[in-house]
């Protein structure tokens, strides 16, 4: 028996779709919203060490890390700027309704939406501490972290449904 | 069925800070007197984090490098479990090309020289 999914589906004929409420696709409108803000006004903090991380660890190669991250940062965040863009122009129409409502996603869209999820998974988890097995019940109600764990923990239900429908598109050969 | 996570024995939000700092002080250790560049390959490596999904690292690792699923996932356990594991090697900028790739799917890559 093929999983059933809560959002996510592969059709007969390959086509991923995603079914979605208006109140998560509000979400999603707003978790990507905050990921582009946060990426249109970087700064030296945690989440963007961890979107954009050192190549380099060995400290003798301190020119190398900078000539990579001159040549590499810019089409990085470019990159990530259109895939939220992307995914934001898909879900507003869903948000804005008053009905549950299926979109089709291209190969494109799947990829996209997937970099864009796991980039909000990476902000929030550094942004509050995320550790392997942490859960929301695991903090107090009135803690900070709360409310961003309880999203992230969402997020993660969401994507790694996407992940599953998306492995299932990929040959299982390959190279050894 | 639970989502698992990547889980790892790095347990805190500067996490990412602790696996380089060991590498740095070996490398630094055994290299000291290395001024100009061998001929070794670059490897590129993919650290253990927190939040990648252990399903998601198989994926990226198939779909960059065209790897099997049984060697994909070989992979990802290893980084699961040993904390990292090569998943490429070549030309410094062959091994930048993969990093940087790596990094746009939000996986935690790094480069050295394999000597």
């Amino acid at each position: 028996m093929p999983r059933r999914y809560q959002w996510f589906t592969r059709r007969r004929d390959g086509v991923v779709t995603v079914r979605l409420r208006p109140d998560e696709a509000a979400l999603l409108l707003q978790i990507g919203g905050e990921l582009r803000t946060a990426l249109t006004e970087p700064d030296d903090g945690p989440v963007m060490g961890r979107l954009f991380p050192q190549a380099y660890l060995d400290p003798t190669e301190e020119m190398r890390e900078r000539e990579y991250a001159a040549l590499v940062h810019a089409d990085l965040l470019r990159i990530r700027l259109d895939r939220v863009t992307a995914m934001l122009e898909s879900v507003e129409a869903v948000a804005r309704g008053n009905s549950v409502r299926t979109l089709e996603l291209t190969d494109e869209a799947v990829h996209e939406w997937m970099g864009v999820l796991n980039d909000a998974r990476l902000a929030i988890g550094v942004a509050v501490g995320m550790t392997e097995d942490l859960e929301p019940g695991d903090v107090d109600d009135d803690d900070p972290r709360r409310f961003g764990i309880e999203v992230y923990t969402l997020l993660t239900w969401f994507f790694s449904e996407l992940v599953d429908v998306a492995l299932g598109t990929m040959p299982t050969g390959g190279m050894e | 069925m639970s989502p698992q996570k990547c889980a790892t024995w790095v347990a805190t939000v500067m996490a990412p800070d602790v696996a380089p700092d060991t590498i740095r002080k070996s490398d630094t250790d055994e290299h000291t007197e290395d001024v100009v560049d061998t001929d070794a390959p670059w490897v590129v490596i993919v650290w253990n984090d927190p939040v990648n999904l252990m399903s998601y690292v198989t994926f990226v690792l198939q779909k960059l490098f065209g790897y099997s699923r049984a060697k994909a996932d070989q992979l990802m356990l290893q980084v699961h479990t040993e904390g990292k594991a090569v998943v490429a090697n070549g030309t410094r900028p062959e091994a930048e090309g993969d990093v940087s790739r790596l990094h746009a799917h939000g996986l935690w890559a790094t480069l050295q020289q394999d000597r």
